[in-house]
C-alpha cells in the first residue's frame, strides 16, 4: 500500500490524543517532523478547540484529576481519574494556585509569596518551566497584604504566549492602594513592563481567563458622589485597555465576577435581593457589543451562593449538546443548568467525595521550549526544566 | 426525476458511473471541472479506481438525498450488465463492454438496513477494512468532498489509538528510518507515554 501524502495524514492525526501522538514520534523521521511542526500544533490544537473531545476538567482538592468533558454529555455522571504520575512536591505544603489555562498550558504559583515564582505546564506533553524571577515595584512589607494573579493568554499578533502577573498591594485599614502589572512572554522568556490603567484592580475580581484575547478584571472608582465599578479588558496583544459597556442590571447588586464560558465573557451578579444573573458578552470587540443575560437563579438556590463571599457562582462549560451548563456552586458542588427548561440538575461524581474549583485545559500539543533565561536566582528547587510533573496540590 | 442533469464520469479502470449533478457536485473538484464546461462530456478520475467511486458515489448519494429530504430506500448503484441485481434506479453504471463481471463490495444485508440517524448510516458505511479507508480518505481528498474526508479520518484515527508504535508502522507501510539508539532517545522524552 502505498504511503499517504503529509497533507492527508496531518488531518488524521490531527484527531489523536496528545498521547498517542508524542508516543507517534518515534514512527519515523518524517512523522517526528510533522509532529513538532509548529502548524500541525495549531491545527492540532484548533481541531481540539472544536469537537472538543480533549478538553479535560482539573479538580483541584490536594490532587489533580483529569475528567473527560465527554462522560458530561448531558448525562449527570463525572468521572474524574487521578492523575497518578504527579510525584509529591515541596511545594504542597505551601498549595498552589492555578493560573487557569490557555491552549493546554496552565500557569501555576505558590500561594505564599506568589510573586516570587511561577511555572508554565503542560499537562498533555508533562512538561513545564520556571518563569524568570521578576521583583515587584513596591517592596513588600509587614503589615502590606498583597495579591497576586497570574494569568496566561495567546498573544495573536504576535504568535506568542503571554502570562499577565498582577500584584495588588491592599493595606487594610485603607483599603487597596497601588497594582503592579507585568507581562510575561514565552518567545523572548523575559518579562516587561506595559501601560498602566489608572484605576486599581479590585481585590478577587479578576477574570478567570484570558478571554477574546484579553484579561479582564474589575475596578471600583470611588468619588465623593458614588461608586462606580468598570469593567476593564487589557488586550494582550496590543497591551492595551478598554472599559466595557455593562449589563443591563435589574436591580442593586452587591458584587460582580468575571469568568468566561465557551469562549465568551461571562459576568455573575449577585443581586442585594439574592437573585444571581449571569450575563455573556457577545459580540466582543464589533459595534454591537452588547451583554445577553444567560442564566437567572432564583432564590432558593442563590441565598446559599450569597452566603459564600468567595465561591461565586461560576460556569465551568457547556455539556456536549450546549444545552446544559455546568455550574460551579462553592462548597455546594456542582451543578447542571439546564438552558432550555431553566432549572438546575444535580450531578453525581464518582470516585472523588467532592469536587470544588473545576476548571477546563484543553490537550494540546503546544510547547514550553525556551532558551535557558540568564537566572541568577539561586531557588532551592533551582531547576529550570522539569521532565515530570513535580507540582501538585491546590489550596484556595 | 429524469429531466434532471446527469454527468458521466470514468474511473481510473475505466468503468463509467452516470450520476446526477447534485450527486457529482458533493466534490468540491468535480463541482469546479461542471463549472469549467467539462459537464458535458466524460470526466476522468484517474486517480479513482471504480470499486472506490462506487462507494463514493453512494456516500454522496446518500447525503443529498438526506439534504433534500427525501427517503431512499436504497442506494445501490444499477449496474447495466448481466448476472447483477437491479435494486434502485440511482446511480446508474453503465459497464464498459470489455468487462463483464462486477464486484460490489458490499453485503446485502446493507442495502435492507436503513438507520433513521445519519451518523448511523455513516458509521456502518465506514465500518470497511483499513485498506479501504485508506483508499476512500486518498480519493475523497482528490476529489475534495469535505464530510467523507472527515468521516474518514476520524475512522482511521480511531483504528489508531491503541496501536503501537510497530503497529503503526506496519499499517502504514512506513520504515523506520531511526537508529535505535535515535529511536530510544525519542521514546525517552515521553516515556510516560508508552504504557
Amino acid at each position: 500500500m502505498a504511503q499517504l501524502p503529509d497533507e492527508i495524514l496531518e488531518k488524521i492525526l490531527c484527531r489523536l490524543p496528545v498521547k498517542c501522538l508524542l508516543r507517534f514520534r518515534c514512527v519515523s523521521k518524517s512523522w517526528l517532523a510533522l509532529i513538532s511542526n509548529p502548524y500541525f500544533i495549531k491545527l492540532h490544537l484548533k481541531q481540539s478547540v472544536q469537537t472538543n473531545t480533549n478538553n479535560s476538567l482539573f479538580q483541584k482538592n490536594f490532587d489533580l484529576f483529569r475528567v473527560a468533558l465527554d462522560s458530561l454529555h448531558d448525562g449527570d455522571v463525572l468521572q474524574p481519574m487521578k492523575i497518578d504520575s504527579i510525584p509529591l512536591s515541596r511545594f504542597r505544603k505551601y498549595g498552589i494556585r492555578s493560573g487557569f489555562s490557555c491552549d493546554g498550558l496552565l500557569c501555576i504559583s505558590n500561594v505564599i509569596n506568589a510573586h516570587d515564582s511561577a511555572f508554565l505546564w503542560s499537562p498533555s506533553t508533562r512538561k513545564s518551566i520556571k518563569l524568570p524571577y521578576e521583583p515587584t515595584d513596591i517592596a513588600i512589607q509587614s503589615g502590606l497584604r498583597t495579591s497576586c494573579v497570574y494569568r496566561i493568554g495567546y498573544d495573536n499578533i504576535n504568535d506568542d504566549y503571554k502570562v499577565v502577573r498582577i500584584v495588588v498591594y491592599l493595606v487594610v485599614s485603607l483599603g487597596v492602594i497601588e497594582y503592579d502589572i507585568k507581562v510575561y512572554s514565552l518567545r523572548s522568556n523575559s518579562w516587561h513592563r506595559p501601560e498602566m490603567f489608572p484605576y486599581c484592580p479590585n481585590w478577587n475580581r479578576f477574570g478567570n481567563s484570558i478571554v477574546c484575547g484579553s484579561l479582564h478584571w474589575i475596578s471600583t472608582v470611588k468619588s465623593n458622589l458614588k461608586e462606580e465599578n468598570l469593567i476593564v479588558a487589557f488586550d494582550i496583544g496590543t497591551e492595551k485597555y478598554r472599559v466595557l459597556p455593562q449589563p443591563e442590571y435589574s436591580g442593586p447588586y452587591y458584587k460582580l465576577y468575571l469568568d468566561d464560558l465557551g469562549g465568551c465573557l461571562s459576568l455573575s451578579c449577585h443581586y442585594e435581593s439574592s437573585t444571581v444573573d449571569m450575563f455573556l458578552l457577545k459580540e466582543y470587540g464589533g459595534k454591537n457589543e452588547h451583554w445577553s443575560r444567560l442564566i437567572t437563579l432564583p432564590l432558593s438556590l442563590s441565598r446559599i451562593t450569597s452566603i459564600e463571599n468567595y465561591y461565586p457562582l461560576k460556569p465551568i462549560v457547556y455539556s456536549k449538546s450546549g444545552k446544559k451548563v455546568l455550574l460551579g456552586m462553592g462548597s455546594r458542588g456542582h451543578v447542571l443548568y439546564n438552558l432550555e427548561e431553566k432549572s438546575v440538575e444535580n450531578i453525581r461524581v464518582l470516585n472523588v467525595a467532592s469536587l470544588i474549583h473545576l476548571y477546563t485545559c484543553l490537550e494540546s500539543l503546544v510547547s514550553i521550549n525556551v532558551p535557558a533565561a540568564a537566572d541568577t536566582e539561586t531557588e532551592r528547587s533551582g531547576v529550570k526544566w522539569v521532565s515530570d510533573i513535580q507540582i501538585f496540590g491546590c489550596n484556595w | 426525476m429524469s429531466s434532471k442533469k446527469m454527468i458521466t464520469l470514468k474511473s481510473s479502470d475505466g468503468r463509467i458511473f452516470e450520476v446526477e449533478e447534485a450527486v457529482a457536485q458533493e466534490s468540491q473538484t468535480i463541482k469546479h471541472m461542471i463549472e469549467d464546461g467539462y459537464g458535458n462530456s466524460v470526466i476522468p478520475l484517474p486517480n479513482v479506481t471504480g470499486r472506490i467511486l462506487y462507494k463514493i458515489i453512494e456516500f454522496c448519494t446518500k447525503h443529498v438525498a438526506v439534504e433534500e429530504d427525501i427517503k431512499q430506500k436504497s442506494v445501490e448503484p444499477t449496474v447495466v450488465v448481466e448476472d447483477v441485481k437491479q435494486k434502485s434506479v440511482e446511480p446508474t453504471v453503465v459497464e464498459d463492454v470489455k468487462q463483464k463481471s462486477v464486484e460490489l463490495p458490499v453485503d446485502d444485508d446493507a442495502w435492507d438496513a436503513e438507520p433513521s440517524d445519519i451518523d448511523e448510516w455513516d458509521a456502518q458505511f465506514i465500518d470497511v477494512d483499513e485498506s479501504t479507508m485508506f483508499e476512500l480518505i486518498v480519493a475523497s481528498n482528490y476529489l475534495n468532498i469535505k464530510r467523507l474526508m472527515d468521516l474518514s479520518a476520524q475512522a482511521i484515527a480511531d483504528m489508531m489509538k491503541d496501536k503501537t508504535v510497530e503497529e503503526i508502522r506496519k499499517i502504514f507501510n512506513i520504515q523506520n528510518d531511526f537508529t535505535p539508539e535515535e529511536e530510544m532517545k525519542i521514546r525517552n522524552e515521553n516515556s510516560w507515554a508508552y504504557e
